[in-house]
């Protein structure tokens, strides 16, 4: 069996390699994404702290727009507790796609106020909401480039994960679930709502 | 021992040590194979008793059984170990999410965090290194490593029981000493024992698996078989071997890096000029209990990254890869009462002399004048300071820091913005006629607020000088590793149109390209000699010559041959593609041999009889890529 037998063990070796290549690759890249979803997590929990400084700021002028505020209140709050359940598990297509809906809600919330709020100009004039509105819409720019980072590492696992040798072992090794992109339904609404003039 | 000489001696340890674990590997293929031949033996021609005579010494490693599993044990290492060599892919991120590490964002709001940040922010700084990314552990045990292939894919890491429980002063000691490993380059050894361990403690786990397996086949039909006895036969036989193995694994590892935890600590030492910080972290790790220090049972892989023991419960003091804490906490005491500040100074006056002891001996300045003591002070002490910080440096790191505008400091948070920096610092040192031209090309790929932030930055930028710029740039590097493939694409393709705007690539602009957007791949090897790179010295010493002034060049020129030992000759075509070439040669060069180039560019730059920022910068990039980090210069 000499040369036959030391054929087939080298044979065995080299596909045990390949095997383990796949194997570390998904893992790889889902820690990619997961440790991308992190770098979203981040700017969009600064964006929700800074809602609340942007409302109550807002709260002085708007006395009789009581319940466009309360929504933006509420929409920020179910938005950030998504994303308490989303970082849990970034692999997760449902904690994706439920974040991704909070954050619509949330948009929709704040083009209504901005609408309102075109309606003041002293408000508009306030310093101190000048500040909030720049800080607000630099925040956004920034989880709109991190979120496509996300998106590109997710894809690039979605596509190894079904591309021919890896889709054999991909279940078997754990990586039975398609990630989510995170897609804001209306992203373009809120990439216009905060004005930016220079 | 300096800096260039303990590189040296890792390359050569590195060496070693693929060649002691050759020998393990040897010995537990020879073990895993006796054994099973003795158990087969056992099991299907009567009992066999271990050879005795030659003759049947031969007979017996002739038997198939013996060569087969000898061969199938080999390809279990080799599998195992390639297994944690594609997992680590030398990258620092991916040994510390191996580890549960959550990644410690530079835009945190909770304020250990941010202490923690700006402690290592101001040690990479005040070693001339990239700022590493930094992660925090779970577990309420203090310990800390660090992690990556190369300069530029650092990681720290920090247990949630170190930031909760250390003062600033004690976590900064433990930081100090993760970054004496990264100036020393031992992270890079580090990561290869990993790799290679791996494979040897797979055959312990295999016999684990094996054991188990047999213990759930005999519970379901009760009555053992012949063959189930057999198999935890042989996983019996495998995890004594993998013990043993992963005892000679140990015994190497512990060999190898418990010499450099001393130095690591005195290097700390030396670095913050406050050992009460080091040995007050080492006290309370010392006060630990035991259970605390090692839940995880994944430590032990990664446990000479760490800065102290996690699995010190058999054979702790032989085997151990750090070594005994009290020893660690008494020797740093000693250190105390040697006065740090005289031994430091003697030290460093030490290295001065064989920095100047480079220069050849038939050197002509034998009336020397004050300007030539006053250049090798410099040279020397800059030599001195190479991958060996002290609190001086840390000192000037902090006050760089602190004088960064805030928006310029923010900016190097986040990829997003980190990108607009560096077209902003492109900006601005290009001709101001191009500026124009530059903002219409971000304009056209970019979406507004990166022009906007762009244009902010650079009026920000326009009263920083470069030295600033370059600790922005080493600030930068990590965030901006955070783009994906196809942003950092757009990214590279934006800085390249924005370099070119203006007709001229200078010198500056290509050390923002090479570090702040495609950095070099690798870290080589070190094994060439300096004359053995001829035509990239003449290319760098004469592409430095066509940027000074030409009364200078002459002057500059012969500095650098002197410091060299041998002639230049005019290259035939000088550039700054060639330079870019020449420079990856240099970073291949022995370690022993770096301090003789550095010397001739420091005398280089000195030609004129002053230093510029501008050609500090320069030398501190070229320093950077040979993997010679230079601290700032005040």
């Amino acid at each position: 069996m000499g040369t036959s037998g030391l054929i087939t063990l080298a044979v065995l070796v080299v596909f045990a390699l390949y095997v383990i290549y796949i194997y570390n690759q998904l893992v790889k890249l889902k820690n990619q994404f997961e440790n991308a979803f992190s770098q979203i997590e981040v700017q969009l929990k600064r964006r929700y702290d800074l809602i609340p400084n942007l409302v109550e700021t807002a709260k002085a002028y708007l006395k009789h727009e009581s319940e466009t505020l309360e929504a933006v209140v509420q929409a920020r709050n179910s938005a950030a507790q998504q994303l308490g359940n989303a970082r849990e598990n970034p692999g997760d297509s449902a904690n994706i796609s439920a974040l991704a809906g909070a954050e619509a809600l949330l948009g929709q919330a704040m083009g209504r106020l901005n609408v309102v709020m075109e309606a003041y100009p002293d408000l508009k004039a306030n310093t101190n909401m000048q500040q909030v509105s720049e800080e607000l819409s630099s925040t956004e720019n920034r989880i709109s480039f991190a979120r496509q980072a996300f998106n590109d590492a997710v894809m690039a696992y979605n596509i190894f994960r079904e591309s021919f040798p890896a889709n054999i072992f991909s279940g078997m090794f754990g990586h039975n679930q398609k990630a989510a992109l995170l897609e804001f339904e209306d992203s373009a609404e809120i990439a216009k709502a905060p004005k930016v003039s220079f | 021992m300096n800096f260039f000489q303990h590189q040296e001696k890792a390359r050569k340890q590195t060496v070693k040590l693929v060649l002691l674990f050759a020998l393990a590997v040897f010995a537990v293929c020879l073990l895993t194979a006796t054994a099973i031949a003795l158990i087969f033996g056992h099991f299907f021609a009567g009992p066999t008793t271990p050879p005795t005579s030659a003759s049947a010494l031969v007979h017996f490693i002739s038997h198939p059984a013996f060569y087969w599993s000898a061969l199938i044990a080999f390809s279990v290492i080799l599998i195992g170990s390639a297994f944690k060599t594609f997992q680590l892919g030398g990258n620092g991120i991916q040994v510390a999410l191996a580890m549960d590490g959550k990644y410690v964002h530079p835009d945190t709001n909770d304020a250990n965090e941010r202490k923690l940040l700006n402690i290592v922010t101001e040690m990479a700084l005040a070693s001339g290194n990239p700022v590493p990314k930094v992660f925090k552990l779970p577990g309420e045990g203090i310990n800390a490593f660090a992690a990556g292939h190369n300069r530029h894919q650092i990681v720290v890491a920090v247990t949630e029981g170190a930031l909760n429980q250390l003062s600033r002063d004690e976590l900064q000691g433990v930081v100090a000493h993760e970054f004496s490993h990264i100036n020393f380059g031992d992270v890079k050894i580090n990561m290869r024992l990993v790799a290679l361990l791996h494979g040897i403690l797979l055959i312990g786990h295999i016999g684990q698996l094996l054991i188990s397996g047999a213990g759930h086949r005999r519970h379901r039909h009760y009555g053992s078989s012949r063959r189930d006895s057999k198999s935890a036969g042989i996983g019996i036989a495998f995890i004594a071997i993998g013990f043993i193995g992963t005892l000679c694994g140990n015994m190497i590892k512990a060999a190898i890096s418990r010499q450099r935890e001393f130095l690591a600590d005195a290097a700390a030492v030396q670095f913050t000029r406050n050992p009460d910080g080091i040995a007050g972290a080492l006290k309370k790790i010392a006060g630990e209990s035991a259970s605390v220090q090692s839940a995880d049972g994944r430590g032990s892989e990664f446990s000479h990254f760490y800065f102290s023991n996690v699995s010190g419960q058999f054979f702790s003091r032989l085997f151990a890869t750090h070594p005994d804490i009290d020893e660690r906490i008494s020797r740093l005491g000693h250190k105390l009462d040697l006065a740090p500040s005289n031994q430091h100074a003697h030290a460093s006056h030490n290295q001065g002399e064989q920095a100047m002891g480079f220069a050849p001996s038939n050197s002509q300045s034998t009336a020397s004048t004050q300007a030539a003591d006053a250049l090798a002070a410099t040279v020397a002490a800059t030599l001195a300071s190479v991958g060996e910080p002290n609190c001086e440096h840390l000192k000037t790191a902090e006050q760089h820091l602190a004088a960064l505008p805030r928006v310029l400091e923010e900016a190097t948070h986040d990829a997003y913005r980190a990108r607009a920096l560096i077209f902003a610092m492109l900006v601005r040192f290009s001709a101001d006629d191009a500026h124009s031209t530059q903002f219409e090309a971000i304009s056209q790929t970019e979406d507004a607020m990166t022009l906007k932030q762009t244009k902010l930055l650079h009026k920000a930028l326009a009263s920083i000088a470069m030295a600033q710029c370059y600790d922005l740039i080493l600030m930068a590097e990590a965030v901006l590793s955070d783009q994906s493939p196809e942003q950092a694409k757009r990214f590279a393709t934006l800085t390249k149109t924005l370099i070119s705007a203006d007709k001229s690539f200078t010198l500056f602009e290509w050390a923002i390209y090479r570090l702040a957007v495609s950095p070099f791949g690798t870290q080589p090897k070190g094994k060439r000699s300096l004359s053995d790179t001829k035509d990239a010295l003449n290319q760098l010493f004469f592409y430095l010559a066509s940027l000074s002034a030409t009364e200078h060049r002459q002057a500059l020129l012969l500095g650098a041959q002197q410091a060299l030992g041998f002639t230049l000759a005019k290259p035939a075509k000088i550039s700054l593609k060639q330079l870019d070439n020449a420079v990856e040669t240099l970073a291949t060069i022995k370690p022993l041999h770096k301090p003789q180039l550095l010397k001739a560019l420091m005398t280089a730059i000195y030609a004129d009889g002053q230093v510029t920022d501008v050609e500090m910068t320069l030398v501190r990039t070229i320093a950077l890529l040979i993997d010679c980090p230079i601290p700032p210069q005040r």
